[in-house]
């Protein structure tokens, strides 16, 4: 099998390649590529792509930087399972690590990288590292994880701002059909409560009364989407899990959103019974039982 | 107006408060949904409107690159352009070399996206002041275009000097010295991210830069008389050459679509649950309201409305409900789409002339049928309840309450 | 009392007509064997206490609802085997309701309540509305056309059902305590109203408490525990 490599995958393999280094060397202590089979260049696929293309550890394949060579023959020495961030579930490329002298010999021999993972002996120090590399103007800018952390979170940050904006039209919606459900309601209990009235029962208990009741309602109707929401979340988790073949969470219910809705239900039920109390008690009770 | 439809506007206008409410509901989940069938196509649909703007009916890439990478490169793409171009319909192939350069403009240095075109008016960018580089081997050269982000955020202006380099210290260079340009236009660069800096120049010059030799390209922009034959020609061109992908601009949708699944999947969640909502509201109030007037309609079967008539003018009644919260659906989707539209550009690498929610035609067509037949399945429950309805017992049932 | 052999003139006819309901644990025998006949112009009351099946009878004549067993014949047509299109049809063009509770649409108009069988006709818009200009005239409600039920009385309501009711020309007007909701001398409006109608040759049948409405009919008939006395 022949396959060819754009430069895109470079700053990840270079990076990747230092890292695999001392996992491909084995307890042995030799180089991966010592042996028969092993005379040759070993690297490591992903899972996915591994089975995406038919290749098991072992297969013997050739690789090269642009389609019409120079081809290298490698041994696929490792499959590995890496952890894919939620941006890349959708890719369909072939995910390679070879070693950095493997990669370099493969573009050309020249001795660049696109990029350098440092790790230091007291992490704490990253910042001071950080701004020392970059004062030292040599042509390179350097971050700590953290920064890169930021800047790569970016677009979940735009994504969880998106899905608010979202849940804002969705409670908007829900409020209207409160309404709709309570004034309905309401005209249905007119002449209920003007009998109430008239036998002496005060407008603080009506008022009462159709405050617990769209209350109640709301916190039903809340339980239940609570559970509703459980059950989609759960058939949301488990059905992109298996498109894209990850253990990452899509859909998470967690404490704090459980109390947001339940309170926010308590609010809108308050505020949908007030208003229908209103309407219901600026009548007079003759009129509404139909006198 | 038939009688059905009669009865049903005038139940309506009956409880103005109460049918105000609904139709408000009803033009909320709408817009929600009318959003969703906008966001499932839309950056497609933009996409594709910016491809035609450009004017090239078939793109090639290195294979396997789509949509675009400036580090990979068609080897021979001077060559295969012009193989492209002698082909019959093919008005113009335009190879493009793209890479990443630095510009340095008096004390300030900053990074750059940078195309070299074989010429001025090859149409990969739209001038829109001064003017374009001049034709290929003519005098005046060292010129560039550079686009509107390099102008506002940059101050950069016509008849300015930069200073273009493949790296950014020059102290570093051990090979392709830096070169000045003169800046003689500024032009739409289509894709271009919000803040990104963008310059053309001819090719020659970019490879210079570069330290390369002449011939490979980045991509081949190819311009068709009749796009009509752009799918033949694509595989025409993939036949020739295996190591690229040529694609139509529907070719190249498809493939962008399969990229984008998370705002298909997305909207069809969403809006699976907003007609879920709306069947419910219209469901609920159609149902509660029928259960007001069971002696009316035991009075309508009594005097000669059929179980079917009354049947259908329970349906009608959830059908207009829909059909009144389609303006206000349609004009609260636009503008809460909008500002959703705002929130996703603001994601980095989004060019700035593509948007997520895209208004077309099919996805207005498909809210308004889910909307009406949301409605009348709305009115299946309650429907069922009337037509079931022992007009007897009723009008006895009504007489002793 | 047994059928009399059909007549040109007969507009409906019961022949031995019994009507049963099922309750939860229980049947409730409306009608044990009713057999009676209603002439073309003629005016019938039906009299008895509360629960001796008159409502039941009017029903079951009005092709509202099927007997257990037993025959209904309206205009010469037996009712059962007939589907809901059909006896739908029958109602709408050849019998007239009138209700205790009058059951006016509140939503419409006195003039639109009248026009709405017609509507359902298919009656054209211009014959609809002059017809309907005509019955409003004839109970005296001419002025009142544009107004809604909430602004009318309970004797106008009655009225604006009876021209409803008259609305198709139909052959059978059925009359449920047509004064059941209405002060006496208004109830005696709506008596002689009802009775003119038969005058003009339309069959009524009034269910009635009221012996005064009960006497302006032609002829009376007693109702106890679903059976003719």
């Amino acid at each position: 099998m022949r396959i060819s490599f754009h430069t895109t995958g470079l700053p990840a393999a270079a990076a990747a390649a230092a890292v695999m280094y001392g996992l491909l060397a084995g307890p042995t202590g030799h180089a991966a590529g010592a042996g028969a089979e092993g005379a040759l260049p070993g690297i490591a696929m992903s899972e996915r792509s591994a089975r995406q293309l038919g290749l098991h550890e072992g297969a013997i394949l050739e690789i090269a930087a642009g389609a019409t060579g120079p081809w290298l023959r490698v041994r696929l020495a490792r499959v590995y399972r890496p952890t894919l961030y939620p941006s890349e579930l959708a890719l369909r490329t072939v995910d390679v690590r070879l070693h950095l002298p493997d990669l370099q010999a493969l573009e050309g021999g020249a001795d660049e990288v696109d990029s350098i993972v440092v790790r230091l002996r007291r992490p704490a120090q990253a910042n001071v590292v950080a701004a020392r590399l970059n004062a030292a103007a040599l042509g390179f800018r350097a971050y700590t994880s953290a920064d890169l952390a930021r800047r790569n979170s970016s677009t979940f940050e735009v994504i969880a701002r998106f899905h608010r904006a979202i849940s804002a039209v969705s409670i908007l919606a829900s409020s209207v059909f409160l309404l709709a459900i309570m004034t309905l309601r309401g005209e249905g209990l007119r002449r209920q409560v003007g009998l109430m009235r008239l036998v002496g029962i005060s407008r603080a208990s009506v008022a009462g009364t159709v405050l617990l009741i769209a209350t109640g309602v709301a916190l039903l109707g809340s339980a239940v989407g609570i559970g509703l929401g459980y059950a989609v979340s759960a058939a949301i988790n488990g059905y992109y899990r298996r498109l894209f073949d990850t253990t990452l969470v899509f859909s998470q219910i967690t404490p704090a959103l459980l109390a947001d809705v339940a309170g926010l239900s308590v609010m809108l039920g308050v505020a949908a019974g007030a208003l229908t109390a209103w309407r219901l008690l600026r009548q007079p009770p003759l009129r509404q039982i139909g006198r | 107006m038939g009688p059905l439809a009669f009865l049903v506007l005038r139940t309506l206008r009956r409880y103005p408060v109460r049918t105000a409410l609904v139709i408000l509901g009803l033009s909320v989940t709408g817009a929600l949904l009318l959003d969703m069938t906008m966001l499932s196509r839309g950056l497609e649909a933009s996409l594709g409107t910016v491809l035609s703007r450009l004017g090239f009916a078939v793109r090639v890439v290195p294979r396997g690159t789509l949509p675009f990478s400036s580090n990979a490169e068609i080897p021979a793409g001077d060559r295969l352009a012009a193989a492209i171009a002698a082909r019959p319909g093919v008005a113009a192939a335009v190879p493009v070399a793209a890479t990443n350069l630095y510009v340095r403009r008096g004390p300030d240095r900053f990074p750059s996206f940078a195309l070299g075109v074989p010429a001025g008016g090859s149409g990969v960018y739209a001038l829109l002041d001064g003017r374009d580089l001049p034709p290929p081997g003519s005098a005046g050269g060292g010129v560039v275009v550079i686009n509107r982000n390099m102008a506002r955020l940059d101050g950069v202006k016509l008849g300015d000097t930069l200073v273009l380099s493949a790296v950014p210290q020059p102290f570093v260079v051990r090979y392709a010295a830096p070169r000045t340009f003169r800046v003689v236009g500024i032009a739409d660069f289509y894709f271009d991210l919000p803040t990104q800096r963008s310059v053309a120049l001819a090719t020659p010059a970019l490879r210079g830069l570069q330290g390369r030799p002449e011939g490979a390209a980045s991509l081949i922009l190819v311009r068709m008389d009749d796009p009509a034959g752009a799918d033949a020609l694509a595989r025409w061109i993939a036949a020739r050459d295996p190591h690229v992908d040529a694609l139509s601009i529907q070719g190249f949708l498809g493939r962008a679509a399969s990229q984008l699944t998370y705002f298909t999947q997305f909207s069809l969640v969403l809006g699976t649950i907003s007609v879920a909502v709306s069947f419910l509201l219209i469901t609920a109030i159609v149902t509660l309201s029928l259960e007001e007037r069971l002696g009316e309609i035991a009075m309508l079967r009594a005097i000669g409305f059929a179980q079917t008539r009354i049947t259908g003018l329970v349906l009608l009644e959830g059908v207009v409900l829909s059909a009144a919260s389609l303006p206000g659906a349609f004009l609260l989707g636009l503008v809460i789409s909008q500002n959703l539209d705002a929130i996703l550009r603001s994601a980095p690498s989004v060019p700035q002339n593509l948007h997520f929610f895209t208004l077309t035609a099919p996805a207005a067509l498909r809210t308004i049928g889910l909307l009406l037949v949301t409605g009348a399945l709305g009115g299946l429950y309650p429907a069922a309840v009337a037509a079931r309805l022992g007009v007897a017992a009723t009008l006895h049932g009504e007489v002793l309450s | 009392m047994t059928a009399p052999a059909p007549s040109a003139g007969m507009v409906v006819a019961a022949d031995g007509v019994v009507k049963d309901y099922r309750m939860p644990g229980a049947v409730v025998h409306a009608l044990r064997g009713v057999t009676v006949c209603v002439e073309r112009g003629a005016c019938l009351a039906v009299v008895g206490p509360s629960g001796c099946g008159k409502s039941t009878l009017l029903h079951l004549l009005g092709a509202v609802d099927l007997p257990t067993t037993g025959r209904i014949t309206l205009l010469g047509q037996p009712t059962d085997g007939l589907g809901d299109g059909a006896l739908s049809r029958l109602r709408l063009r050849h019998v007239g309701f009138v209700f205790q509770r009058f059951f006016l649409l509140p939503m419409l108009t006195a003039e639109e309540n009248v026009g709405l069988p017609m509507m359902e006709a298919g009656v054209p818009g211009a014959e609809r509305r002059e017809r309907v200009r005509i019955l409003l005239e004839r109970v005296g409600l001419a002025s009142r056309a544009r107004h809604h039920p909430g602004q009318l009385s309970g004797g106008e309501m009655q009225r604006v059902a009876i021209a409803r009711a008259l609305a198709n020309r139909p052959d059978l007007l059925l009359a449920d305590e047509p004064t059941g909701e209405l002060d006496e001398a208004t109830g005696r409006e709506i008596g002689v109203l009802l009775r003119e109608v038969s005058r003009d040759g339309t069959a009524v049948v009034i269910v009635t408490h009221n012996p005064d409405l009960a006497a302006l009919a032609d002829r009376q008939i007693r109702m106890r525990d679903g059976v003719i006395v």
